[in-house]
């Protein structure tokens, strides 16, 4: 099960951050073309995030690339590009409805084609950063098979909602409901927006928790330093780590007896439960905690 | 760590608020905000300015980081912000003024060193430039070896530039006149050459010159073309004057420069005197002339100008070849003389 | 590709390359180099800028590299990039550049 904790944020015209990307090990990096890129330097950066991509080994960490919208006049060339350059996901900015989605994936299985390659090998993000797209929240979910998650972009959110960021984030609490609720009844990821204030180590720790509390899977971040607090607060807790073992062995067990049913302590296990364990044990090992699924196994 | 936090911003001239704190983040780097500089772009840390970087168009100046942001190459962001900015701008080269200490950080951001001035450097983004220029005048054989030179910016052409001339061409085998190009004049460059090519086309041995970029040209020389202020900026006179005396003078052979007594404008003035000081020391003889009488006292380009203003033909007959009269009484000299009537009204 | 004006990209940061390209119509390949890794990997630099030059078919030109230290990848973006700005040519054949 993927992780999707942290992805880090690198203005698409930065070759220093574009070559450094990958050591601070966040679990995806986005390369942007969008808002960090100027008008005139669209190209420069298309032709960088190209190269980078082709050619650099990002260590397994999944790649993200946030392009221009097909309302600008650099986004049908930006999915061009990024379709031969192969990156794990194209994010899609400002998205209002599932049509905007289809516009895009249209064009990605065009160019897929075009480039000799399987239709649906890259996949996609859409960021949600209007009032009428969080309305639209589920349907932009549901909108494409090759969408792996929707993320709230907040910035320009609030100032569409009349309002600016504040500390506790009230502002928010419709938008990252909505957005939530619906990517899991589309069973896809939510990733929550970016905290702009790099020196406010506190307030974004506050932050992170409430995200995590809610239950996004994790968050943007625009500097290598929100990465570890991050990673730190998404840590499970040694309980949950034991718990989400003992489902992987029930799990195991159920599959050595060939039984249908999966029980632990007579209490029957459903789905929902197996994919937290999962997600727990993905979690603590990505989070340095070591675990042997199988020792634990022969104690029992 | 990520330099992508700071916010680069560019400033909006038309709003004072912004220059006030550029002008005021420049006074604590110890520079000022010239009246040309008409670009600048920012890096912010929230709303206060911590580095900047300006343009005059093609003249680079006021680059600066604050101390408590300095080893983190924001200098190298700047000066990247502006070289990619006047890339699209559209400009041919670039020039840019720093303080001598500086020299160093901005040979490894591209620039040369062109002229010096004491505290002062000016440098340019390619290495030996004004020898491709030199090359671009197509002066033939014949024309090179000892010679005189004048600059002159002729805003018209006047019977005093011709006394000047005149002179100059009977005390010298060969003369050359570099006419001002920066057309911040009332008389357009163009019209401005012809003139002077009408009006000198019986001294066969005078070789007039484009006298662009390296002579008294916004770059070398930015506070002749900003008089308004009347503040007189003794680094871009010797500026100036470097680059003619060190580097255009021996590769043409000029070994004399004639400069008209200049009473009354202070910035012409104090350049004459400059050049006085520095010249001869560097094998060039000034020669100063005084001025030509004629009827009402001596002939000036400004006095000219204002008779046009005021379309007093008989005056201006006095003052000026028959040449430049011609064109003074043609529709696109009058027009040229109700440009001046309407800046002076303005000015009143 | 024919150069038919200046073209410019890149940036002076560190690990950036600032690239300036020229026309040099009928003279060949002209090709100025700076770098903080000269001794180094001016040879390897040399080697991609004119590699790349012959995937983009460019005879004819003058390249000035400021190198603050670029990757490979790097200077092969820069360096389409200018030249793109600097042939006039809106359109890129994506699939050729490697």
């Amino acid at each position: 099960m993927k992780l999707r904790r942290t992805m880090l944020y690198v203005p698409g015209n930065n070759a220093g951050m574009m070559k450094d990307a990958h050591i601070y090990r966040s679990d995806s990096v986005m390369f942007d073309l969008e808002d960090s890129v100027s008008l005139a330097e669209k190209d420069t950066a298309r032709f960088l995030v190209y190269n980078a991509l082709s050619t650099l080994n990002y260590e397994g960490i999944e790649t993200v690339v946030r392009i221009n919208g097909l309302d600008t006049p650099f986004g049908r060339e930006d999915i061009r590009a990024m379709v031969r350059a192969k990156p794990d996901v194209i994010r899609l900015p400002k998205t209002e409805t599932a049509q905007d989605v289809i516009d895009v994936e249209k064009l990605l299985e065009k160019e897929e084609k075009a480039a000799g390659l399987e239709v649906g090998t890259i996949r996609m993000m859409a960021a949600i950063e209007g009032p009428l797209g969080v309305l639209n929240a589920y349907e932009i979910a549901t909108a494409s098979k090759r969408l792996i998650g929707i993320a709230l972009g907040a910035e320009d959110f609030v100032t569409s909602m009349k309002t600016n960021r504040s500390p506790g984030g009230i502002e928010l609490l419709f938008a990252r409901s909505q957005i939530l609720t619906a990517a899991r009844a589309a069973g896809i990821y939510a990733i929550d927006t970016v905290y702009s204030d790099v020196n406010n180590e506190e307030g974004f720790l506050e932050e992170v928790k409430l995200i995590k509390q809610l239950g996004f899977d994790g968050k943007s971040v625009i500097s290598p330093r929100q990465i570890q607090p991050v990673h730190n607060v998404f840590c499970p807790e040694e309980k949950d780590v034991e718990q989400a073992i003992r489902v992987i062995h029930a799990i195991k067990e159920a599959e050595a007896k060939n039984s249908g049913v999966i029980s632990l302590n007579g209490k029957m296990i459903d789905k929902p439960i197996v994919d937290r364990a999962r997600r727990v044990l993905e979690m603590a090992k990505a989070s340095g905690m070591s675990i042997d699924e199988s020792e634990e196994w022969d104690h029992e | 760590m990520f330099t992508g936090q700071y916010d680069v911003k560019t400033i909006n001239f038309g709003r004072e608020t912004e220059k006030a704190d550029l002008r005021e983040f420049l006074a604590g780097e110890d520079l000022s905000l010239d009246g040309d500089i008409d670009y600048a772009v920012c890096l912010f840390e929230g709303d206060r300015i911590i580095a900047s970087g300006c343009a005059a168009s093609n003249v680079l100046k006021c680059i600066a980081v604050a101390a408590p942001y300095q080893g983190q190459q924001l200098t190298n962001r700047i000066m990247s912000l502006l070289r990619i900015r006047a890339y699209h701008e559209g400009f041919p080269g670039l020039f840019l003024f720093t303080k001598d200490i500086n020299e160093a950080v901005f040979r490894d951001l591209g620039f040369f060193p062109l002229a010096r001035a004491p505290g002062v450097i000016l440098m340019e983004d390619k290495e030996e430039g004004w020898r491709r220029y030199l090359e671009e005048l197509n002066i033939p054989e014949g024309e090179r070896g000892t010679s005189a030179a004048l600059v002159m910016n002729c805003n018209p052409f006047t019977l005093g530039h011709r006394y000047l001339v005149e002179m100059a061409c009977r005390e010298n085998d060969r003369v050359h006149l570099f006419l001002v190009k920066e057309n911040l004049s009332v008389f357009p460059y163009d019209v401005r050459l012809k003139l002077v090519r009408e009006g000198t086309a019986d001294l066969d041995n005078l070789s007039i010159h484009e006298g662009r970029d390296y002579i008294i040209s916004h770059a070398t020389f930015p506070t002749y073309f900003i008089k308004e202020k009347k503040v007189i900026n003794e680094s871009h006179a010797r500026i100036d004057l470097d680059i003619f005396s060190r580097l255009i003078a021996p590769e043409l052979g000029i070994v004399r420069r004639y400069v008209g007594e200049e009473p009354y404008c202070p910035v012409t003035s104090l350049y004459n005197r400059i050049m006085e000081e520095m010249l001869p020391g560097r094998g060039i003889e000034v020669v100063t002339i005084p001025r030509k009488e004629a009827a009402g006292g001596a002939v000036s380009a400004t006095k000219v100008r204002k008779a046009l203003a005021e379309e007093d033909w008989d005056t201006l007959e006095g003052w000026v070849p028959p040449t430049t009269l011609r064109f003074l009484q043609s529709e696109d000299g009058r027009r040229i003389g109700n440009l001046i009537r309407k800046h002076q009204e303005e000015s009143e | 590709m024919k150069i038919v004006k200046t073209g410019m990209a890149g940036s002076l940061e560190s690990s950036d390359v600032l690239i300036t390209v020229d026309s040099n119509a009928g003279k060949g390949r002209e090709i100025d180099l700076d770098s903080i890794v000269q001794r180094q990997y001016g040879k390897q630099i040399l080697k991609v800028v004119n590699n790349t030059l012959d995937l983009l078919s460019v005879e004819d030109i003058k390249v000035r590299l400021e190198d603050k230290g670029a990757l490979d990848c790097t200077i092969r973006a820069r360096l389409e990039a200018a030249v793109y700005r600097a042939a006039g040519s809106k359109t890129y054949p994506w699939e050729k550049l490697s």
